[in-house]
Formats: C-alpha cells, structure tokens, sequence
C-alpha cells in the first residue's frame, strides 16, 4: 500500500505544470488514431478482377494491335494484368500504375500521351481546326450575304425552287388548319 | 488450268482497260463516236473477264486446287462450303482481286445505265473509270497475284561448314552474302549438322555464290538439296513440276479463324461495294472538270450511284461493328481502331456530298465544293485501303504487310493532285462559281453548308487521331503518338451533337429564306415528342444523367421531326385526295422518295444514336468465378453457371463451352453457351448473349479449372439499347433504298386536288 502510494506521489510528482493537459491530449490522439492505425494494420481489401480490368480499360496493350488492355486475351497480356493487380494491392492508384508502364513501353500503352506537349498537340489540333473552319465559314456566308445585298440592289433574285417549295408549304399549312 | 484460266482472264482484262484508257481520250480530243463505242465495249468486258478471273479462283477454292497458292493459305480439307466462298476475300490477294471485280461491275453498271443520257461525259468517265481498275489490275497480276502456284523445281543449295570458319571468314562470309543480296539456311539438315547453304537456287546462281565464297577463301560445294524446293510463282519455272497433291492438302493452312463468321459473309463485299462505288461519282465529276460540262449533269448521272455506294457503306460498317461485337469478344462495336476509321473516313465525307450536291441541284451553289467533297470521298477510299492494306498500321482488321503500299500510296496522291489541279484549274477560269447566293442563315442551304463543315470537321478530327497524329509524330518528333479512344470521346462528341441538331432543324428550314419564328413553330411538336422519350427512356434507365439524357434529346428531336414531317405530308394528303392512312403514306414516298426516304434514313440514324448512347453510357461489366451451380446478380439479371462441356466441331477446332442459365425475377429465360474456340493459331472467345431492345447480357468465358472445370471465370456485360444499333440499321438500308429508288410518274389517284394539279408531296 505504502510502495503504491509512493509510486503515485511519485507519478503525481511528475506531471506537474502544463504536463497533465499533454497527457488529455495524448490521450484523445490515440483514441482518435486508434481506428486508423487499426485499419492500417489489418491486410487490404482484396483487390478484384474488376478493379483490375477499371484499371486495364484505360490502357492498351503496349505490343498488340490496338487492343484495350482489359480485353486482350494473349498470355502477356494476363500477365500486365496480373502486375496490375499486384500493384493495387500494394497500394498504387492508378495513375501511377498507368505512368510505370509508360515509362516502361511508352506513350501507346495509353489512350493518350502523358507528356504534356504531346497530350496538348493531340487534343488542341482539332479543335484549332475547327476554330478556323468556323471563321472561314462564317467569312464566307458574311459574304455571300454582302454579295447578296449588292445583287439585290440590281435585281430581285427569283428562286423557282424556293417558290415550289412555299407554295407546298402554304398548301400544306392550309391542309392542316382547315383540318382543325 | 484454274490458274491459267484466271491469270489469262485477268491479263485480257487488264488489257482491255488499258485500251479504253486510250481509246477513249482519244475519243473524247477527237470527237469520235466510233472510238467511243469501242472504248465502251473494251470497257465493257472488262466485267466478264474479271468475273471469269473470280469465278477460277472460286472453283479452286471449292474444288480444293491447293497448288494455288491462295487457296492453299485460306482453306484446307476441313473448311466448309461456306467459308470456301467467302475466303475469295479472305487475304489480300483474293480480296485484291474481288475489289477490282466489283469495280468494274460498278463500271459496267454506270456505262450501261448512263451511256444514253450523259454521252458527252463519256469519253472521261470511261478514260477515268479505267484508269482505276487498270491500276488495281496491275496490283493484282505483279504485286499480289491470287494465281500463282506451288512449283518443286530442281534447285541446287551452296552449303560449307559454318562449324569450322574462323572469325576472319564469317565476316567475309557475311560481306559475300550481302552482297549477293542472298539468304542462307543453317543447319540444313540430313547428316550434315552444322552445315549451313545458300539453299535452292538454280545453277548459275549456285555457281556464282560458290565463286564468291571460294574468291573469300571459304570452300563451298554445290549439292542437291536434302529437302524439295518449292517455289511460288505465276508462270511455271523451268524444269520444274507439281508437288503432290495429297501433301499439299495435308499441310494447307485454312482460313483465318477471325473470319469464320457468319458476318465475313456479308461484312467486307458491303463495305468493299461501299468503296469502289464511290468511283463512280468520281470518274463523272472528273469527267465533267475535263470535258468543260460543268452544269449539274455529272451530279444528276452519279447521285444514285453515291447513294447506293454510299448504302453499302453504311451496312459494310454496321456489319462490321456486329462482327466485332460477336466475334472480337471485348463486349463493344466500335474501338476506334485506325481500320475502322479508315471505312468511317469516306462515309462522313460522303454523307456530306449526298447533302450538299442538293444545294447545286435546287440552286445551283457550292459546285467547287462538290467537286471537293466527291474527290476528298474517292481519295479516302483510297486512302483508307492504303493504310489498310500496306501495314501503314497495326490493327486486328488491317491485312498483312505488302508490297503494294508504295504503288498505292503513289497512285493516291497522283489521283488526288491531278483531281485537285483540276478543281484548280476550272475555278480559274471561272466556270465554277455559283449561281446564286445565300440569302438567310436558317435558310436550308445554310443549314446543309453548316452540316457539311461539321462533317469535315468530324473528318479532320478522326483522320488526326487514326493517321495524322501518328504519321506527322514519327516524321517530327521523333516519336509515334497513338491516340485511342480517350482521344476520340473527347474530340467527336461535341461534333456528333451539333450533326443531330442540324439533322433536327434543316429539314424544316426551307430552300432560300425560313423566318426563326417559323422554325420554331415547326418545331414544337417534335420538341415536346423528345421530351417524352427522354422521360421515358429516364424512367426505363433509372437515370438522371444530364449527358445522356440531353444525348437522347437531341437524336429523338431529329427522329421526330422526320417522322412529324412524314406524318403532316400524309395528313396533308389525306385532306386534299381523302386517302387513307396507308396509301397517303404510300403516296407520299411514291411521289418523292428521295426526300420522305431521307427522312427514313434520319430515322434509322436516331434509333442508332440512341443504341450507342445507351450501350456507351450505361455499360455495366463485370468479371466473377463461379463454381459451378453458384449464381450471381449483375444488372438486374441472375446468371447461373451449370456445366462445362468440351466437343469436336466439324472443322476440327476443338470447343470449351459453358453452359449458363440467364433468369429475371425467379424466371428463366435463356440458356446460353459462351465458349472458347481453339484453332491451330488462336484461341477465340465467342460471347454467349440473351438480346432483348432493353439490353444485351453478354457473357464471355476467360477461364476454367483446367482439370474439373468445377469453376470458371466470366466476364460479364449489360449493354442497355445496343440492338437499337442494328435495329436503326435496318431502317437506314430501308430509307435509302426508297430514296434510291429510280424515280416515276406513278399515279396514286385519279383525282385532281382541288387547289393544285401538282400532288402533295412531289417536287420539293
């Protein structure tokens, strides 16, 4: 009784000042990381054939002919497959799963370069092209339509079609409302 | 004699083309109607001749003749009936030869059909027309001859002990062999192990080789070979005979397992036929820029002959997604693969040509930029069978390297400068400019003016991503960019979106000026129809996805409006002529099929549009193991794995299937059997699926327990609407045959309309 008193003088000794509110916050620390720390402790979750394949789907085989990696039934295939798997277990995401095989067979394992020059110059030329295709094509009508101005100033254009064309409107229009 | 029949067949052709090449253009300076005819004729046999050609190398492929070298490669003893016919196009060589019969089947057709009304065309069309087959006649008689034969002649090998050269000798030995451009066989066999030869080459050659190493200080001896030498070639080598027979059927290779499918029947002559007849449009508008005929006559002769190409087109890349889907076993359609790209290349363009060659003919507008689109669509032709048949690219569709991508590259560049040089030339001179001018921006030729850069814009976009990129990469970076199906789900949509809202408004727009308020008019029925099926396609899905549900919004405005349209002529017509439901209908396409079988076509291309949305967005996929009796649940459905069976098939390949009972709700409803196909080369994985119009559950087999089999791995695929694809495609064939059709007067009704002669419907 005497040796536990002692020892609690002894302890009570050292937590003296500031101390005591180190300890509550020890204290709450590990409670809170507990579950974390636990969690990381424990083996992780089973990686499955589909979380293979999510990964696989994004990536071509990089000696195939143009064939998804997820589907491509050749034995080096299964075998980039089997790697990947191995590679979630062990935690990697994947981009970097994706990055490691592009560094190891280059930008065709993968949809799209992942330089980032390359991944510009591929996905910005169509749409530049389209961009100075609308102009070019909104510079033509624009003329057409000054053209059009200039001409009418002359004479009237008369269109046969376009009259062949209202009048079967007109006639239809009349159809539908006497209908009503 | 099959060989010789074919090869003397095709020679004659190839003869005949190159003299109405000639013949005609001299015509055509000369103004002589009795050349032309000549001509004509030449041109004319070309047909017989090749069909001949095509019908020998049939024979063989049926009769087995396996001394042909191409039917050795593509067939053996135990391929069916079947497939013997269609592995006429199951290589290059047969295939080389099957395009270039349909060609002149297409020129045939053309200078019968066309010879009356376009005569002054003619002289053109036939120096074009032929000039194209010529060159295909020459890749098939001197790059890729399908008549050649197997041929064991007496040749000698040149054989020294490689095991006793010293170091100094095998360089000497290497620089002999290079320069006599030869190859040599080590270890050549028989009791000579360690013996390597330069082996069957004829006697000077043996001598000149054995000159040359002796000259290095190797000694070498001239021997007979221990083993036959075969060669393969056109003409029969000297001294030289047939192998036997029995051993040439014993060691043939057979067909290509990916093309033992129902869908190779039809597939490649659909596409083929899509191809080569865009020729025709081709060789008239070249006609018309040579002659100086530059009115809408080249348009009016070719605008069926586009339009049947450009059907065949159109089913020979739908098939070729079914077969893919079948056969391929990765679950989808369409992989953006160069291939493929290169058949949809030639489609988009064309599609744009079909709509803009009406502005011409209702208005006389766009005449250069029909010319480019009919000769931007005959270049991607070309094109596209370039990349596939050089080994420009790799891909599961393409065919093996050849020799013939140089003279093709060749000859499409020259066709396309020549074509281009042409346009060039006319517009110079001013006789290609337009009759009138746009006058509204809602108007209809605005609106086809806007469709068609979207098509070329889709043009650019996937000739990039396919061969652009890949191509102008490797000759300046240094390094290949490939670019897969990232690429293109981010570039093409934005550009298919702004097709089907074009394919929603332009038909109501009118020729010449459409007030906005009269647009939106037309429009709000249809409006409010998409609306609909959005909501019912929202709760069918269970979805609320705004991309797919905007996405089904705009290809169900563009279906509505063509059937709205349909339905206000026909209404139209019940008023006028007091017809009922089905013959008002009738009518209506009668009198004009170009444009209520245009809107059939925007139909068939809504209901696909709605499939690739369905099955691209909501795709589910899975891959489990089950044991078997074990079931699983995957997309609403229950799946059961029961057994595993192996068997024979009748052509000898060896088949591992599963059998697997699909049910819903505690209900079966189908038993189906996913399964492997071994062949000598390659496995094959064929899917099993159960089809309804909601989805497709498609199961593939990727593995067993090689002993029990007591499980097996699956993988799985819900594909919702995918049949609405192959469903949309039917309509498609259907709307463009009608708008095909030849055209005539066909009386409906005996009753005038009260306010106009003219019938509803007609002339518009």
């Amino acid at each position: 009784m005497n040796r536990t008193q002692a020892k609690s003088t002894t302890v009570q000794g050292m937590l003296s000042g500031w101390q005591p509110y180190l300890l509550v916050a020890a204290i709450i620390y590990i409670v809170v990381a507990l579950p974390t720390l636990a969690q990381d402790a424990t083996p992780n979750k089973p990686v499955t054939a589909d979380d293979i394949n999510a990964v696989a789907k994004q990536m071509y085989c990089p000696v195939c002919e143009n064939i998804p990696l997820d589907v491509c039934p050749t034995d080096a295939c299964q075998q980039w497959r089997e790697e990947i798997g191995t590679e979630l277990a062990a935690g990697k995401t994947a981009e970097e799963i994706k990055s490691a095989f592009v560094a190891r067979y280059g930008d065709r394992v993968v949809g799209t370069p992942e330089d980032p020059t390359l991944r510009a110059l591929s996905l910005i030329t169509p749409p530049a092209v389209a961009v100075v295709a609308i102009i070019i094509a909104g510079w033509v009508v624009f003329r057409w339509r000054r053209n059009r101005q200039i001409a009418g100033r002359i004479t009237m254009p008369v269109v046969s079609t376009a009259v062949s064309d209202d009048d079967y409107r007109a006639r239809l229009e009349q159809d539908l409302l006497s209908r009503r | 004699m099959l060989a010789e029949l074919g090869l003397i067949t095709t020679f004659l052709a190839f003869v005949a083309a190159l003299y109405a090449i000639g013949a005609s253009f001299y015509a055509g300076r000369k103004h002589s109607d009795t050349v032309l005819i000549s001509a004509r004729n030449a041109a004319l046999l070309t047909f017989p001749l090749l069909l001949t050609a095509a019908l020998a190398l049939w024979l063989g492929l049926v009769n087995g003749a396996y001394q042909m070298s191409y039917v050795w490669t593509v067939s053996n003893p135990s391929t069916p009936f079947f497939y013997r016919i269609t592995a006429l196009w199951g290589s290059q060589k047969g295939s080389l030869l099957f395009w270039t019969l349909l060609m002149s089947l297409f020129a045939f057709g053309a200078l019968v059909f066309n010879w009356r009304s376009h005569r002054r065309l003619m002289p053109y069309v036939i120096t074009y027309l032929m000039a194209v087959v010529a060159f295909f006649l020459v890749l098939v008689l001197f790059y890729e001859n399908p008549f050649q034969r197997w041929w064991l002649w007496p040749g000698k090998d040149v054989a020294w002990n490689e095991a006793s050269l010293t170091a100094q000798q095998k360089t000497s030995l290497n620089t002999v062999l290079t320069d006599l451009k030869t190859e040599t066989t080590a270890d050549i066999g028989g009791t000579n192990s360690g013996v390597s030869a330069v082996s069957c080459v004829d006697e000077g050659r043996a001598t000149q080789v054995r000159d040359a190493l002796t000259k290095a200080g190797i000694t070498a001896v001239i021997q007979t070979p221990y083993t036959d030498c075969i060669q393969e070639a056109t003409l029969i080598p000297a001294n030289a005979q047939a192998p036997d027979p029995q051993r040439l059927a014993q060691t043939a290779k057979g067909l290509n397992p990916l093309l033992r499918h129902f869908g190779m029947i039809i597939h490649p002559p659909m596409l083929y036929l899509g191809f080569v007849g865009m020729v025709i449009p081709f060789a008239f508008a070249m006609a018309a820029l040579a002659s100086g005929d530059l009115s809408t006559n080249w348009i009016k002769a070719t605008r069926r002959w586009a339009l049947i190409s450009w059907l065949f087109l159109s089913l020979g890349l739908i098939l070729g997604g079914r077969w893919a889907y079948d056969v391929l076993g990765w679950g989808g359609y369409w992989g953006w693969d160069p291939v493929e790209n290169a058949a949809f290349l030639p489609w988009l363009i064309g599609t744009a040509f079909l709509h803009s060659v009406m502005i011409q003919e209702k208005r006389g507008m766009l005449k250069m930029w029909n010319m480019f689109l009919v000769i931007g669509t005959f270049s991607a032709v070309i094109f596209g069978t370039f990349a596939t048949r050089s080994g420009l690219i790799d891909s599961v569709h393409a065919f093996a390297r050849s020799e013939i991508g140089t003279p093709m590259f060749f000859f499409w560049a020259i066709v396309t400068l020549i074509s281009v040089g042409l346009i060039l030339w006319r517009w110079n001179r001013g006789e290609l400019k337009d009759d009138h001018t746009f006058a509204n921006i809602l108007s209809r030729e605005s609106l086809f003016v806007l469709n068609n850069v979207i098509f070329v814009l889709l043009f650019v976009a996937i000739f990039w991503g396919s061969f652009g990129a890949p191509i102008i990469s490797s000759l300046f970076l240094n390094q290949e960019i490939t670019l897969g199906k990232e690429y293109f789900m981010r570039v093409t949509p934005p550009l298919f979106i702004a097709l089907y809202i074009l394919m929603g408004i332009a038909p109501l727009s009118a020729w010449g000026a459409t007030s906005l308020r009269r647009l939106g008019n037309a429009l709000l029925v249809p409006l409010g129809l998409a609306v609909v099926l959005v909501v019912a396609l929202a709760i069918l899905q269970h979805t609320t996805d705004p991309g797919a549900l905007f996405g089904y919004f705009i290809t169900g405005l563009a279906g509505f409006v063509a059937i709205y349209e349909t339905y206000r002529g026909a209404a139209a017509r019940r008023k006028s002529m007091g017809e009922g439901w089905g013959q008002a209908v009738f009518a209506l396409f009668g009198r004009n099929r170009r444009r209520y079988g245009g809107y059939l076509v925007h139909l068939g291309i809504t209901v696909i549009g709605i499939g690739v949305i369905g099955s691209t967005i909501f795709q589910q996929e899975t891959q489990q193991t089950l044991a078997k009796g074990q079931s699983l649940d995957f997309g609403g459905y229950t799946m059961r794995y029961d057994n595993f069976t192996e068997a024979i098939a009748d052509d000898g390949r060896q088949m591992q299937i599963a059998d697997v009972t699909i049910s819903r709700n505690g209900q079966t409803l189908a038993h189906i059997r996913p399964r492997h196909d071994l062949y000598p080369d390659q496995p094959m994985t064929i899917a099993g699926s159960y089809s309804t119009l909601e989805s497709d559950f498609y199961v593939l087999l990727v593995g067993w327990e090689n002993v029990s089999a007591d499980s097996a791995t699956f993988k799985i695929y819900l594909n919702p609407l995918i049949n609405l694809i192959w469903w949309g495609g039917l309509i498609l064939m259907f709307g463009t045959f009608i708008a095909a059709w030849p055209t005539e007067q066909v009386i409906v009704s005996q009753t005038a309309p009260a306010i106009s002669r003219k019938p509803l419907g007609a002339e518009i």
